[in-house]
């Protein structure tokens, strides 16, 4: 089996809309984050929650899992290593 | 099989041999200097800045699919500041050190969301401890678990899931469960003064906290604070009031270099 290269991959606060329009989402008019091609639909947090920009932490696999950067929840992510 | 970190490589023409550990999405204006290239490497670091603003509408489309096979691969994208969170936080579960001992006492008593919020809570005090901001944490539990998780904060940090819940479970499960709502849920044992808190709001809970830890047979109160016009903020409020509250005796507790103060009242019960 391939070895996956270790690298990491983030992105700065400023790129953050940027990062959602590569992801095909955006903000919708609520302040939460959408679907671009149907702001009818909300992006969940992997706890289930919509998440607005300032919340928005980032992405992990699992049909493009939204993280939360509440410490909350990334005290559950860092639990699953 | 080409690897997503290739496939970025390769469309913004990147010929490095050496190895990227670190690949950093960006905007212009999070440089000093103002830069008209899509991609800059840093080779001490191993570190490619990737300019979202410097790329084409036509290599973004390319960079869509790019960004999604990473994220497929396993890897993570993450904002610059969750990112030193999360690695802050694995850490201290790899190494909890003390707070191995309270977590496991508390696991098993505490309903879940409140031992949730503990977990936190003990992260944060850590985090103070070390000397960090911890403000965002602080809010994030006030947010997500209303003034509950903020009183837990409090709480923790000031040693009270120690010093007063465990013994206070150890002696009497019973009377524990009988006080706990109380004391975690309106935190009848300790005022913790903060920066938008007056006088007045400090007397309407020392009235009523006084009141409630005398009718629980509890027989102390304390008024915390952090921060310098916090602790100057207690202090001639003690002085100014002294007169007008039901207690016995009064201790102060104070830490110059670290800015803490806490007042202990002795209440007859």
């Amino acid at each position: 089996m391939e070895e996956r290269e270790e690298c990491s991959f983030i992105f700065t606060k400023s790129a953050k809309e940027d990062i959602l329009d590569l992801l095909d989402k955006k903000v919708g008019d609520r302040g939460t984050i959408v679907e671009k091609d149907n702001p009818e639909q909300e992006v969940l947090s992997f706890e289930s929650q919509e998440l607005s920009l300032e919340e928005f932490g980032g992405v992990q696999k699992g049909s493009e899992v939204f993280i939360s950067n509440n410490i909350v929840s990334l005290m559950k992510l860092a639990k699953k290593g | 099989m080409v690897g997503a970190l290739d496939r970025l490589k390769g469309l913004f023409n990147i010929d490095i041999n050496s190895p990227i550990i670190n690949v950093v999405y960006k905007k212009n204006s999070d440089n000093t200097t103002n830069s008209h290239n899509e991609v800059e490497y840093n080779k001490s670091e191993r570190k490619l800045d990737v300019i979202l603003d410097n790329i084409s509408p036509e290599k973004n489309e390319k960079l869509k699919p790019i960004i999604g096979e990473l994220i497929n691969e396993d890897h993570k994208l993450l904002e610059e500041e969750t990112a030193d969170s999360l690695r802050g936080l694995i850490e201290y579960n790899e190494n909890p050190g003390e707070d191995t001992q309270i977590k496991k006492f508390f696991k098993d008593i505490l309903q879940p969301l409140d031992y949730e919020a503990l977990e936190s809570a003990l992260y944060l005090r850590k985090k103070f401890a070390e000397g960090n901001d911890v403000s965002k944490a602080k809010r994030d539990l006030r947010e997500r678990f209303g003034d509950r998780g903020g009183n837990i904060a409090n709480l923790c940090t000031g040693g009270y899931f120690e010093d007063f819940l465990k013994p206070l479970y150890n002696s009497s499960p019973d009377k524990f469960k009988q006080l706990y709502e109380s004391i975690v849920g309106k935190s009848i044992i300790a005022i913790f003064v903060h920066k938008n808190m007056d006088e007045d709001e400090i007397a309407y809970q020392l009235s009523t906290k006084i009141t409630a830890c005398k009718k629980y047979g509890i027989d102390f109160l304390h008024i915390r604070g952090i921060g310098q016009s916090n602790v100057q903020k207690i202090k001639e409020f003690i002085e100014e009031h002294k007169d007008e509250f039901d207690f016995d005796d009064k201790m102060i507790y104070e830490s110059d270099d670290k800015g803490i103060i806490m007042v202990e009242l002795l209440l007859d019960s």
